[in-house]
């Protein structure tokens, strides 16, 4: 006989009480805009149905979430996609090709009908209908924008799916928006990063699979649990900035001493990730401790906060080469300049005034 | 020359007005150079030794962040004082930039006594329409903005804390932390462009009205002229 | 009667790859086309910002083989402002290179390429003893017992019985053209598992040196991994040690299981030697040895019509070699679209000219693809693992030879049949084994410099624009997992004026150009039989033997063209 495991099977052998285990299922009904009526059918559907299938989507993107993914080491990939969530659709993996995948992606949208979730890497193109990114002929925007339809809930991998990324960095020239633009009914998840770290992607699934919910997020609907702080909070580095002590080049004796790279534009102040605490690639280094500054790759708009070296970015609409210093010295001797020409002035006018006034008091 | 007397001293500029004045101009000298070396520290630490004995940046960090507390509370103060103070000449009163009539006779001859296009000086013992709106824009909303977004960025230390709850939905309002601190170091040049301003238009009043304006911040009174 | 099939997506690939096909009445394919279905224009965003930052641009160009477009974009700009890299930051960017390399190929044979011969479901019939007795006698990797592949097995079942076969649902079990044995079938099952597991290994290299993985850091001048064997916060003996371990592991892990494997698969296909393709074959050489970067383990050079005992130089500054056509892209140039350009004096105009969507076929008789057609002194060219093999072998390095010796006379073919689709995969599979060496000896090179004092990393003298040339131009490459790369730049008033990549698999997937001549895919497709034209299990083999890498095919980053001003004021 086929023993098949089920989403209540796989909750009970992590220790989710049935308790927590129903409030996941109001959730989703609740994400699905169901009458909570429909909660007990719901549940049973859960008790009886299998892993949670997933259907991963490529848009505009280049793959480094899904290689970062495979960089797990606790769950590691394998385990993952064998045992813990039905991997059903993903471009890089996928036996199948061409219709045969195809089909797999809307069989799951029929048969687990807000029961699977969507997973999006890269992101969509607006502009010309769509004509930058073509999936089975299709475009990839209604092709998301289908595959959601029924999602009980959506994760955005990385910067792309989560805040634009480099495509959609000035000038923008496919029009590409995250996902969070398009699908606006959905619970969204971004994970953003470039790509996210390994542990964080699993970490997002595992959380959803393991307390039975998904992941407290904030304001940009990135999970706490790992977008919670800024790294330069938590930088091992930190001392040295409290310090005052700096790399001022890459050459230096403080890069060899490790010293805070704040100089060198560190963007760790701006950037909310857990780089400095869960590390890359099984916590072997990160960044700034292979003596890089971060360049907060997973914040919003992170390409336009460039030169990457210098810790002002350039002002928009300003001028090449404008950071906010420049900016401020330049209004500031305008000001100065300004007065100097109104004191001049003001000294001509007096002079005249007077003489107007008192034409005789001169001669 | 014309011929003027003096008629008599007045008092203007109460002490709340006064005290709230020159607390207000060493906290923002203070706020906006420990501001600025903060965003490009010129000096490093003495090299050898532990980081751990020196603090600058962290000392440099706790007296911007203490002045800011004390300029916020300054700046509450004076708007109390403004709006309840019941002082006619530093309440807003008469101030409303958004009705069309202020922008009428008074304004325009103040500008164009400014712009040379008219050899009339007008003569305000309070604050004139022009001075007015300059005060607006660069003490009022300047003094707003850094604070709103003074208090997110130091809220961001403490996620979900008071602060974060108050001012953290600035940062999803300008789009990242970058952008809320290229907004904050901005926004931070008003003050010294202002201030050049601010001294220059003092200094010119004195010469031309010679109505004590320099020192009447420091006593109280300007005097009044008549021809 | 002929009929037309399409592939789309193609799976097991980096980015979106549409494949349509004409077969003729006995199955087999007459005419192929291949078409690029992506575009994200990083040219336009890539002017007017600082030089310095471009290797983080391009390096998001691809996310599979992440780090080589930063490598390349690196050398470019040096290559511009003329900076020159301490001998360390040479080694380690050599290093990082080759550990891409090696996890690349790794990850591509198991990955990406290997269900196109292994049934993972046939799997479920073997015999443990049976498997086990193969695998011992193939090599001496420790995980070969009965009982090993009994787990797995029972693992195995269980998933398949679950009803949810996740990546490997509704895929081709059971098709005519899968040749393995069961107990093959499940010993590449287990090393599939194992190679998904120790990938995320190797690639621990790129955290040392780099920070992390996917896309580690690079930065113009050297490296920032500061190295000092008597500091606790830069590279010591702590870190090398890693990176040693690693590299010996990897060594052993392609020696005692991917090679193996990939004998002992290819022994059970060497009947189907389809996909030769254009026979024409390209390398730009890579892993400098001195500041030259000519001075290359890897040589650079032409082969023309399967001809190995001519070598052509090649030479990317010729205004006459490396060109663009697009003739059958979806882009327009202002001399005609019939021209072919040089990069340094290429256009981007994109204009999609392809059918409404949603669409069924493509027009190929006209324009059908985001990608340009490359072509060298006007050929069609295939780049990659092959084009690097025939030439070392052409050359007589003496590994290679021995190495490719070897192979073939494990599989008892001889070298015509490199010239195929499972030559493509078994010179990946030779190259990854004489990058493991390299890794080693890259190692070695960085210890004795440490050991001989030298400990800079980085080369701050032209670090600060202000010491740059006012307008500069500059070209630089490498061999990336997939083939040729190079990236050209202009600079003026220390911006970018303007940057351009031309790309392995924009070689490789090219469409046709103006001539009509298709690219090395299409050319590979054409004369493959098909068993069973609804499941195309066979293009999938073929075009996965070439690796294809789509993100970076279709970035299309390219120089000047008055479009591009035109579509900024837009």
């Amino acid at each position: 006989m086929k023993k098949i495991e089920t989403f209540a099977g796989v909750f009970k052998a992590r220790g989710v009480e049935r308790r927590d285990f129903l409030k996941f299922c109001s959730l989703i009904s609740v994400s699905l805009g169901l009458a909570p009526a429909l909660v007990p059918r719901i549940v049973h559907a859960m008790e009886h149905k299998p892993r949670i299938p997933v259907l991963w989507l490529h848009g505009l993107e280049c793959t480094c979430c899904t290689e970062s993914f495979i960089r797990s080491s606790h769950p590691i990939a394998a385990d993952m996609i064998l045992n813990m969530i039905s991997l059903d659709y993903d471009d890089t993996l996928n036996a199948a090709a061409g219709h045969q995948f195809e089909e797999i992606r809307k069989q799951i949208m029929e048969e687990y009908k807000g029961k699977y979730i969507l997973a999006v890497e890269g992101n969509a193109p607006l502009k010309d209908n769509g004509v930058y990114c073509m999936v089975g002929g299709q475009s990839f925007t209604s092709m998301l924008k289908e595959t959601a339809e029924n999602a009980m809930a959506v994760i955005s991998w990385g910067s792309c799916a989560s805040f634009g990324c480099v495509q959609n960095a000035k000038p923008n020239p496919t029009g590409a928006v995250p996902i969070h633009k398009i699908i606006k009914n959905k619970p969204i998840v971004n994970v953003p990063g470039c790509p996210p770290i390994a542990e964080v992607m699993t970490g997002v699934i595992t959380h959803l699979l393991t307390f039975g919910k998904l992941p407290e997020l904030d304001r940009l609907n990135r999970p706490k649990a790992f977008y919670g702080t800024r790294i330069h909070d938590k930088c091992y580095r930190r001392p040295f900035f409290d310090a005052g002590m700096f790399v001022e080049n890459f050459d230096d004796e403080g890069t060899r001493k490790g010293w805070c790279l704040y100089k060198m534009g560190c963007k760790g102040p701006t950037t909310y990730n857990s780089c400095s605490t869960i590390m890359w690639n099984e916590g072997t280094s990160f960044p700034i401790k292979s003596g890089h500054p971060c360049i907060g790759c997973s914040e919003p708009g992170f390409w336009d906060n460039g030169p990457f070296y210098t810790r002002l970015a350039e002002v928009p609409f300003v001028a090449s080469d404008s950071g906010a210093d420049k900016v401020g010295m330049y209004a500031v001797g305008a000001a100065a300049a300004g007065m100097a020409v109104h004191a001049v002035g003001t000294a001509i006018k007096k002079a005249k005034n007077d003489s107007d006034s008192n034409p005789t008091q001169e001669g | 020359m014309a011929n003027v007397n003096l008629v008599k001293e007045r008092y203007i500029w109460r002490l709340p007005v006064r005290i709230y004045h020159w607390i207000n101009a060493i906290l923002v000298s203070i706020l906006f150079l420990t501001g600025l070396y903060f965003a490009s520290p010129l000096f490093s630490a003495p090299q050898g030794g532990e980081a751990t004995w020196y603090h600058g940046m962290a000392w440099l960090r706790y007296i911007h962040l203490s002045s800011a507390y004390l300029f916020f509370a300054n700046f509450i103060f004076r708007m109390y004082w403004a709006l309840f103070g019941g002082d006619k000449y530093a309440r807003f009163g008469g101030f409303k930039p958004w009705k069309f009539k202020w922008w009428g006779k008074p304004f325009k001859e103040q500008m164009a006594s400014y712009l040379f296009l008219t050899s009339k000086e007008p003569h305000y013992m309070g604050h004139n329409p022009v001075a007015a709106i300059m005060y607006f824009i660069f003490v009022l909303c300047g003094s707003i903005i850094m604070i709103i977004t003074g208090f997110a960025l130091y809220s961001e230390n403490n996620p979900g804390g008071f602060l974060a709850v108050l001012f953290g939905w600035v940062i999803p309002l300008v789009g990242s932390s970058y952008n809320l601190h290229s907004i904050h170091h901005l926004t931070a040049w008003l003050f010294p462009v202002f201030f050049i301003t601010h001294i220059y238009a003092v200094v010119r009043h004195d010469i031309v009205d010679r109505t004590s304006v320099t020192s009447s911040m420091i006593t109280g009174y300007k005097v009044e002229l008549e021809e | 009667m002929s009929k037309r099939i399409v592939v789309d997506p193609i799976t097991r690939i980096e980015g979106h790859l549409r494949i349509e096909a004409v077969l003729d009445e006995n199955n087999v394919i007459k005419d192929a086309y291949s078409s690029g279905t992506m575009w994200r224009g990083l040219e336009l965003i890539l002017k007017g910002r600082d030089p310095r930052d471009a290797w983080a641009f391009t390096q998001r160009i691809c996310g599979v083989c992440t780090t080589v477009h930063a490598l390349t974009s690196v050398r470019c700009v040096e290559d511009a402002i003329g900076a020159q890299i301490p001998p360390n930051a040479r080694i380690i960017r050599n290093l990082i290179d080759v550990t891409q390399h090696t996890q690349d190929h790794l990850v591509h044979f198991y990955h990406l390429h290997a269900l196109d011969w292994v049934d993972v479901v046939s799997a479920l019939s073997a015999d443990p003893k049976e498997t086990s007795r193969i695998a011992q006698s193939l090599s001496a990797w420790p995980k070969s017992s009965p009982g090993y592949f009994k787990e797995l097995q029972t693992r195995l079942t269980k998933f398949v019985e679950s009803g949810q076969l996740g990546i490997f649902s509704n895929a081709y079990w059971g098709h005519k053209a899968y040749k393995l044995p069961a107990e093959v079938n499940l010993i590449a099952v287990a090393h599939y598992l194992e190679a998904l597991d120790f990938q995320k290994e190797i690639v621990k290299i790129h955290a040392v040196f780099g920070g992390k993985n996917p896309h580690p850091n690079y930065t113009i001048g050297g490296m920032t991994c500061a190295i000092d064997p008597n500091s606790d916060n830069a590279i010591n003996i702590q870190q090398l040690n890693m990176v040693k371990k690693i590299i010996d592991d990897t060594a052993t892990f392609i020696d005692q299981v991917y090679i193996p494997d990939l004998i002992a698969i290819a022994g059970y296909y060497k009947g189907w030697l389809h996909g030769e393709g254009l026979g024409n074959y390209l390398s730009y050489g890579n892993f400098p040895q001195t500041a030259d970067p000519a001075s290359g383990l890897w040589p650079s050079g032409a082969i023309l019509g399967k001809d190995l005992a001519t070598i052509h130089e090649i030479d990317l500054a010729d205004m006459g070699q490396v060109q663009e056509e697009i003739a059958r892209s979806w882009y327009t140039y202002s001399k005609g679209d019939q021209a072919a350009l040089h990069p340094w004096e290429g256009e981007t105009n994109p204009k999609y000219v392809g059918p409404d969507l949603p669409y069924e076929y493509l027009d190929t008789d006209h324009k059908y693809s985001w990608l340009k057609a490359p072509r060298w002194k006007g050929n069609p060219m295939e780049v990659g693992p092959l084009a690097r093999v025939l030439l070392q072998y052409a050359k007589q390095e003496p590994m290679i030879v021995d190495t490719v010796n070897g192979v073939l006379g494990a599989l008892d073919v001889g070298p015509e049949a490199l010239f195929s689709t499972l030559g493509r995969t078994a010179a990946r599979g030779i190259e990854c084994k004489q990058t493991a060496g390299f890794m080693s000896k890259f190692y070695n090179q960085l210890i004795d410099n440490i050991k001989a004092g030298d400990y800079q990393v980085f080369n701050n003298d032209l670090w600060d624009p202000e010491r740059w040339p006012k307008e500069c131009k500059g070209f630089g490459y490498t061999e990336a997992p997939r083939g040729a790369l190079a990236h050209w730049i202009h600079i003026k008033d220390k911006k970018i004026l303007d940057y351009q990549i031309v790309v392995p698999s924009t070689w490789n997937a090219s469409p046709r150009d103006g001539k009509g001549q298709p690219g090395a895919y299409e050319a590979a497709l054409a004369n493959t039989p098909m068993e069973d034209p609804e499941q195309p299990l066979e293009v999938l083999r073929t075009i996965h033997s070439f690796d294809p890498c789509l993100a970076c095919a279709s970035h299309i980053m390219d120089m000047n063209g008055n479009e591009i001003t035109t579509v900024k004021i837009v």
